[in-house]
């Protein structure tokens, strides 16, 4: 009897700043989207590019290997977020996919709009619940991160960033939403 | 701590290509890079003045680009904008370092190209020389007599043009070990991978494959920097471990190749300009700039002169402070 692994895969999607770009703190440079790209960004949207991305690089053994029990677990598009689950032999190949990915497309009715982006993957485990406190720690270091910044800034008269105190509630709430990803299944016995 | 020895200084300086590489440090800073190198190309019309042969054979605008052209102010150039950039990114916990690029296709038309650039009177001395061979004859200039016996204490990195298949040549065993045994780190450039245009991710995987081959599955010898020009092309740690496992590699060997190795190749460039012979350093960390020290503390020990140092007081207190809390 023996129980089948999984591994975790946390990570989050960065918005490389263009030369438009106004803010001077890097922390909001990369979490900010153009205005004129704006896109609500959806989990399935990471998947079929995902899959795209590992059918190019690695062919049909490649993407059928990763998609053994290829799931997304929980992605927040504010915070811009993810768990992926995927086996534990071949989350390799998940990792290589995730990070090739360089645009996302929203197949809508309007037609496609394509944004770049990329995907830093923070950190692989084989719970959930490690990934979970890791997230929220890292949370809590951007948003003192920003505050540190934002304080230098008013000491030297510069304009203070346009992150507002409503927007890092939003932020702490969804950061803590974090706790309530659950994995559903239970142990599989083979 | 994360080290980049290759970010690519735009050829045509504008405000935009210099907007361009200051985004593509701050999203290295994001992904926790600590040390990146900022890299001049030089190529061989720039150092190389050509025969009166030669300048007959040119059409009118390459002879007037030619004339127009001096390496000293376009160095002085680059060194400007690096002073600014080192200024900008230091509050930020990102070291900033120099690192030259010099193309070879003909040997014979170095010159004293390298005594130029590492002669201990030049103000402006980079950080890091490399050499990027176009032919099988730039490759030898390494492994020749000349080239070796004069050469090598100054030249850290050897590249190669990722982005094309090599030009007609197969590197050997012979020639490779030869060059790594005296210290020089070859190295990888990744970017080339997220470029489909051109076939050039084929050709990235092809050359990145010779490469490890012919270094002995690069252990001690390979290092991996980016050569990003856009800021898109940068990424972290794990996922560049998850591009040297796609080539093939094992986890001990690419996790020396992304740490150990570049430092060791940072701390060999650091000490060829701050040293005396490699030996004898002032200061505590090589890799620091501007480091003050006291005339005062100056003391002449057996016919050298010595900066000694006392440690700080203040953490010396703290540690009292935190005891007497507990």
């Amino acid at each position: 009897m023996v129980r089948l692994k999984n591994r975790y895969i946390l990570f989050e999607i960065l918005y490389p700043p263009s030369a438009e770009s106004t803010s001077e703190n890097i922390v909001l440079q990369h979490r900010q989207q153009r205005k004129n790209e704006r896109l609500n960004i959806t989990s399935k949207m990471i998947v079929y590019e995902l899959k795209k991305m590992i059918k190019l690089y690695l062919g049909d053994q490649g993407l059928a290997k990763a998609n053994i029990m290829l799931q997304m677990k929980y992605f927040n598009s504010s915070t811009s977020m993810g768990i992926l689950k995927c086996s534990f032999e071949f989350y390799k190949i998940v990792v290589l996919g995730l990070s090739m990915i360089q645009q996302l497309s929203s197949g809508g009715e309007n037609g496609n709009t394509l944004k770049s982006i990329f995907i830093n993957v923070l950190k692989l485990s084989g719970t959930i619940k490690k990934l979970e406190e890791f997230g929220i720690e890292r949370n809590k270091q951007l948003i003192k991160r920003i505050n540190f910044d934002q304080r230098k800034n008013n000491n030297l008269n510069h304009q203070s960033t346009p992150f507002s105190s409503s927007s890092k509630v939003d932020f702490l709430k969804h950061t803590n939403e974090l706790n309530d990803v659950k994995d559903d299944d239970e142990f599989d016995m083979m | 701590m994360q080290c980049d020895l290759n970010v690519p200084f735009p050829q045509d300086v504008t405000d935009e290509s210099i907007k361009q590489l200051k985004l593509t440090l701050s999203t290295l800073i994001e992904l926790n890079y600590t040390h990146v190198a900022i890299n001049k190309n030089l190529t061989p019309e720039m150092y190389h003045q050509p025969s009166k042969k030669q300048k007959q054979q040119m059409t009118q605008q390459q002879q007037q680009k030619n004339e127009q052209y001096n390496l000293k102010n376009d160095l002085d150039a680059f060194f400007k904008y690096f002073e600014q950039l080192e200024n900008k990114f230091s509050s930020k916990n990102l070291k900033l370092f120099s690192r030259v690029t010099v193309e070879i296709d003909d040997p014979n038309q170095l010159g004293s190209i390298f005594i130029n650039l590492n002669a201990p009177s030049n103000p402006n001395r980079f950080d890091l020389v490399a050499i990027l061979p176009l032919s099988e004859k730039g490759l030898s200039f390494l492994t020749n007599n000349n080239g070796a016996s004069s050469n090598s204490a100054s030249i850290d990195i050897l590249t190669f043009d990722y982005a094309n298949y090599f030009n007609g040549f197969h590197l050997k065993h012979k020639t490779m070990n030869g060059i790594t045994r005296r210290g020089i780190k070859v190295e990888i450039l990744y970017s080339g991978i997220f470029n489909m245009s051109n076939q050039s991710n084929l050709k990235f995987v092809n050359n990145a494959k010779q490469v490890v081959r012919c270094c002995r599955k690069g252990i001690k010898t390979c290092i991996i920097s980016s050569g990003a020009k856009k800021n898109t092309n940068v990424r972290g740690k794990i996922a560049v471990e998850s591009i040297l496992s796609f080539l093939g590699l094992k986890a001990d060997i690419y996790s020396r190749m992304l740490k150990e190795n570049p430092l060791s190749c940072l701390l060999n460039g650091r000490l060829r300009v701050r040293s005396y012979q490699q030996t004898i350093v002032s200061g505590i960390d090589v890799m620091q700039k501007n480091d003050f020290i006291d005339e005062e503390s100056l003391e002449t020990v057996n016919g050298f002169v010595v900066a000694k140092r006392e440690i700080d007081d203040n953490n010396d207190d703290e540690h009292v402070s935190k005891k007497q809390k507990v």
